[in-house]
């Protein structure tokens, strides 16, 4: 069962309700998402995890409504994102004010701290948090996730036009941001 | 002057070294809470509740006082002044406290 395609695992979820082809789909899909959702909540890893979470009941509770045309991986890339979003809505002056902080503390060891992989993962994701919540997704589908502009439109559910602009912007204050990073130094 | 720093290459290096995150804890919390979130058939539900209730009625009849509760119900009342003084007193409160309660909300 575990080379079974996504689209077999989830039509034996919806047909016979069987948890453990869910498993399987949590196992295959798990690191990814949870690795994406750190990097949006400024490596938070508790609330990344309750938010990938919540995401994959959410799967479950809705995959009759899964069609197929997209790839599962983007379909789950589109609830994490509401998710994601009505946290952020919810938790409004309590996430900026913690933004805020992480960032003053980041950018005061930024370059001091010493340069190896977990870092580079961490300060991206930091430096991510200066993006407001669309820019972040926007910039984390396109550059690290190779996704298409159409892809991240259909993620996004916002035109092809806002999700270039997003992405041009977002990288401009990425390079900002990370102007004391070389990653000749990455070991 | 500011160095500039290459996003795409930045973005590929994390891409190439991006770390696995093990299922073992994370699956099953996600397995469990699923079954627990399942919700409970309406028949069973009721069925449940049904039994629930006739239970309580059976034990209520064998060991409740019904007659005793009954023959203390008074028959008669007599309203005087300390009654009516009561009753006012009660009234009293149960306007004050509505007026907290609003007052209290409202701020």
């Amino acid at each position: 069962m575990l080379s079974a395609t996504d689209q077999a695992l989830i039509e034996r979820v919806v047909t016979t309700d069987c948890h453990d082809s869910f498993g399987i789909l949590v196992e295959r899909h798990q690191s990814d998402l949870r690795y994406s959702l750190r990097q949006m909540t400024g490596w938070n890893e508790a609330l990344a995890d309750d938010l990938a979470q919540e995401t994959f009941i959410q799967a479950f509770k809705s995959l009759k409504n899964y069609q197929g045309t997209a790839k599962f991986s983007s379909w789950l890339y589109r609830i994490a994102y509401n998710q994601m979003v009505s946290h952020f809505r919810l938790a409004r002056n309590r996430e900026v004010s913690a933004s805020e902080e992480i960032l003053k503390t980041h950018s005061e060891q930024l370059g001091l701290s010493t340069t190896s992989e977990i870092d580079l993962h961490r300060d991206l994701a930091y430096s991510m948090k200066a993006l407001p919540t669309k820019q972040r997704m926007a910039v984390h589908l396109h550059l690290h996730r190779e996704l298409t502009h159409a892809e991240i439109t259909a993620i996004m559910g916002i035109p092809l036009g806002t999700v270039k602009t997003l992405i041009n912007r977002g990288k401009k204050t990425l390079r900002d941001h990370l102007s004391s990073w070389n990653p000749e130094d990455v070991v | 002057m500011k160095k500039t720093v290459d996003i795409n290459n930045l973005f590929a290096k994390a891409r190439n070294s991006e770390p696995y995150f093990s299922n073992r804890r994370f699956g099953s919390r996600v397995l469990t809470v699923i079954k627990l979130q399942e919700p409970v058939p309406f028949w069973k539900e009721v069925t449940i509740e049904m039994l629930g209730a006739l239970i309580g009625c059976g034990l209520a009849y064998s060991f409740f006082p019904f007659n005793d509760l009954i023959a203390s119900i008074p028959t008669k009342f007599v309203v005087g002044p300390s009654v009516l003084l009561s009753i006012a007193a009660g009234i009293s409160c149960v306007i004050v406290i509505a007026y907290w309660a609003a007052e209290r909300s409202r701020l």
